[in-house]
């Protein structure tokens, strides 16, 4: 008979090794931002401070978007699935895992001195806060802002949405 | 309550449970909840480095690790596997999670838990309902797996497993 104390070892200690394979797996490319992490002081995830600082009002991005997004990126940072159920209009759809998992896709479309503005689901989603602190800190993009109240806060001002894939 | 009866609310909670945490860890493909934590860390380390309650160093690894400790919290209720040691994984996570969101509420910090996937996005106060509706239950369960002079029902020898 297997005493309690060790099956609890086992319960717990069987998915530490999965966790350590699947922990290499995950960071083992040169290409992958999987684990970057902002310094705290300088990560909008983590310092409310800073991510109202860099935020960008509802009524400025309607503005923006009623001017056809002249000389700026509206980037929607959420799955792919979610984009295509309804986004701003004229937002390209940059999903944060797939950011990174591999940063190119986003350095090869949007320009580095881009006035780039990002948002996610919800006023505490985070998808846009992490783009945001990889774009920012990592990549080194000067320019861009976050609209804190995502897709909820613009469809509860009853704006108009677009509807399907990014382009 | 009768044997029998007791058997079946036990294999209900724990078959509950086990779907619940298997579908937090892995989600379901082809649906919303199909993103789970396990397939996407990154994810669920930048809903962990919310809370602010981990060293930097460690989120990733505890974003890691957490989705295969519910797996297999999950898979092994389901299977009727060690069930009162599954059972007490379960209650520990549970109570680890609502001490975080608790904590979270506390401090006046908007989460989003990030409890049910990457696609899914839940307040830490409706999240909090949830882990203590899924704590009730695993006490439940644990309350129904019938009393041995063993320490766990499915090693005694001439009785039969409650699932």
């Amino acid at each position: 008979m297997i005493p309690s104390a060790v099956r609890m070892g086992v319960l717990l200690s069987v998915p530490a090794v999965c966790a350590v394979i699947h922990y290499v797996a995950a960071t083992g490319s040169p290409h992958r931002a999987t684990h970057f992490v902002a310094p705290a002081t300088q990560s909008v995830v983590t310092n409310p401070d800073l991510a109202n600082k860099a935020s960008i009002s509802l009524d400025d991005l309607q503005r923006l978007v009623a001017g056809g997004l002249q000389d700026v990126v509206l980037i929607d940072a959420r799955h792919p699935s979610l984009f295509a159920e309804g986004h701003i209009p004229g937002a390209k759809n940059f999903h944060v895992d797939a950011v990174e998992n591999d940063v190119s896709i986003i350095v090869d479309q949007i320009d580095q001195m881009a006035d780039v503005v990002l948002y996610c689901a919800t006023k505490s989603c985070h998808d846009s806060a992490r783009l945001f602190d990889i774009l920012t800190q990592l990549l080194e993009y000067p320019n861009v802002r976050l609209f804190r109240g995502g897709i909820d806060a613009w469809t509860a001002a009853k704006l108009p949405i677009e509807k399907g894939p990014s382009q | 309550m009768t044997d029998p009866r007791r058997r079946w609310v036990n294999r209900g909670l724990r078959w509950a449970l086990g779907a619940t945490f298997i579908v937090a860890a892995a989600g379901v493909p082809g649906t919303r909840w199909g993103r789970g934590k396990l397939s996407h860390p990154s994810s669920f380390a930048g809903s962990i480095r919310q809370y602010q309650m981990v060293p930097e160093i460690l989120v990733f690894p505890v974003a890691v690790y957490l989705p295969w400790l519910e797996l297999m919290a999950g898979v092994t209720l389901l299977a009727g596997v060690w069930p009162r040691e599954a059972l007490r994984l379960a209650m520990l996570l549970c109570t680890a999670f609502l001490i975080v969101n608790v904590a979270a509420l506390a401090r006046g910090l908007e989460v989003d838990c990030g409890c049910f996937g990457a696609a899914y996005h839940g307040s830490a106060q409706r999240e909090s309902v949830i882990v203590v509706i899924m704590l009730a239950a695993a006490v439940g369960a644990l309350r129904t797996i019938r009393p041995t002079p063993a320490s766990s029902i499915d090693s005694a020898p001439g009785r039969r497993r409650t699932g």
